[in-house]
């Protein structure tokens, strides 16, 4: 048989040739060591770009490039508004706003949760003590299923912080199905008592506040970047919550 | 359709800014083209096919925004300035400071050395994992020609860290 060509030679080295072609050049390969070589080279050079172009977690989205699509998606839904053209058009518009805006007025100030901008699930920085959110966490702390609006918040673990102070990171997921979590929060116990949400991921793109750290594709992505943030305050310690239980009986 | 266009480019995006760094070398740079190819292909998201991939509508897209910006840059001798390389290299080793990681900086260096179009074909085929003949169609070239320039590529790299950093296959083949 003649010798494969390079182009050859990889192709069987990625995956790309057909069975007759495959066992064509394996036969070859067992008598020429020039070829086994190349076929290690091409191998080699796989791998190693592969490794140079993975180091970076591609799956946390920094948020200037989602914001792109939360501004695109908003002025895109404002072109298909209708608009009135006459004056019996303008009169009925005139009643449908007026009641939107008593019906707004109601709603408009709540949120999701207790305590937080009216287009987000959460927020950094510190909870109101006496919100919905504040006792969700302490719920959530304590072991319990809490369920809000629709969203389950989910008690991943719980560790100490640099201060010494306890936190537990939070998963908020869908109430009614097992989609991945569309939130991820690290919130600690400040002094005991008040809970400071430190870090906060997001894995829907609409949902995304300008509080939140990132955005991330995906439930392994959301680990990651939880890992990270609870890296950065110093967590010198990582414990079930039983553990934590025990430690501070 | 163009608001399902948009979240199918949301879920593209990890996928794209692995093919940007891989041709930038640099995160930042390979974000700053993810960001003109998204806001290009939004203001011009008429223009794409349906029924067409848009995994290979936006990989056309970055392509081009990175061979506009690495041309600036040559004409500016910034890529192709020796001095430029030797910094690249020193920051390496001052702030990463690992072996490992300076020998993956010399690789993404030796990758944005290769002609531009041996870089796309390697990005898309050895980085993104596309077959040979998906790469031909996002690049709209023959797959004899994604071939033979992604083992020119790849023959070119070899060669270059096989100087550089001394790990890859020489007499034995193992790295």
């Amino acid at each position: 048989m003649k010798r494969p060509s390079d182009e050859i030679l990889m192709a069987y080295a990625d995956g790309e040739l057909n069975g007759a072609e495959t066992r064509s050049v394996r036969m070859f390969l067992r008598n020429d060591e020039l070829a086994r070589r190349k076929v290690r080279m091409f191998r080699w050079t796989a791998l190693i770009v592969d490794e140079a172009t993975g180091d970076v977690n591609f799956k946390v989205i920094p948020e200037r490039l989602v914001e792109l699509f939360d501004t695109h998606v908003s002025k895109s839904d404002r072109r298909h508004l209708w608009w009135p053209k006459n004056l019996l058009q303008l009169a009925a518009a005139s009643i449908i706003l007026a009641a939107v805006v008593i019906w707004a007025g109601v709603i408009v100030d709540q949120p999701m949760i207790d305590g937080l901008p009216a287009d987000a699930n959460f927020a950094l920085g510190k909870v109101g003590e006496a919100s919905l959110l504040a006792a969700a966490f302490e719920r959530s702390f304590n072991s319990e299923r809490v369920e809000i609006g629709g969203y389950r918040l989910v008690g991943v673990q719980r560790f100490e912080d640099k201060f010494g102070d306890l936190c537990q990171e939070l998963e908020i997921t869908t109430a009614n199905t097992a989609m991945p979590p569309a939130a991820v929060v690290v919130a600690c116990r400040r002094g005991h008592q008040d809970w400071d949400i430190v870090g906060a991921l997001l894995t829907k793109p609409t949902r995304l506040h300008k509080a939140a750290d990132a955005y991330v594709t995906d439930a392994a992505a959301a680990r990651e970047a939880a890992n990270g943030i609870i890296a950065m305050i110093g967590a010198d310690q990582r414990s079930t919550g039983l553990e934590v239980d025990r430690q501070t009986r | 359709m163009a608001v399902e266009l948009q979240r199918e480019m949301v879920d593209l995006l990890p996928r794209m800014r692995r093919f940007a760094y891989t041709l930038t070398g640099s995160i930042e740079e390979a974000d700053d083209v993810v960001q003109s190819a998204c806001e290009r292909a939004l203001s011009r998201l008429h223009q794409f096919k349906p029924g067409s991939r848009l995994d290979s509508w936006m990989f056309r897209i970055v392509q081009n925004i990175s061979i506009d910006r690495m041309r600036k840059k040559k004409r500016r001798n910034e890529v192709n300035d020796p001095e430029a390389f030797e910094a690249v290299e020193y920051d390496a080793r001052i702030h990463e400071g690992t072996e490992a990681r300076l020998e993956l900086a010399l690789v993404r260096a030796e990758i944005s050395r290769l002609p531009e179009e041996q870089q796309m074909v390697l990005a898309l085929v050895t980085v993104d994992g596309m077959s040979y003949q998906e790469a031909a169609e996002t690049l709209d070239v023959p797959i004899g020609t994604v071939m033979s320039r992604l083992a020119r590529a790849r023959k070119k790299l070899a060669a270059a860290l096989e100087n550089g950093s001394g790990n890859a296959p020489k007499q034995n083949g193992r790295p």
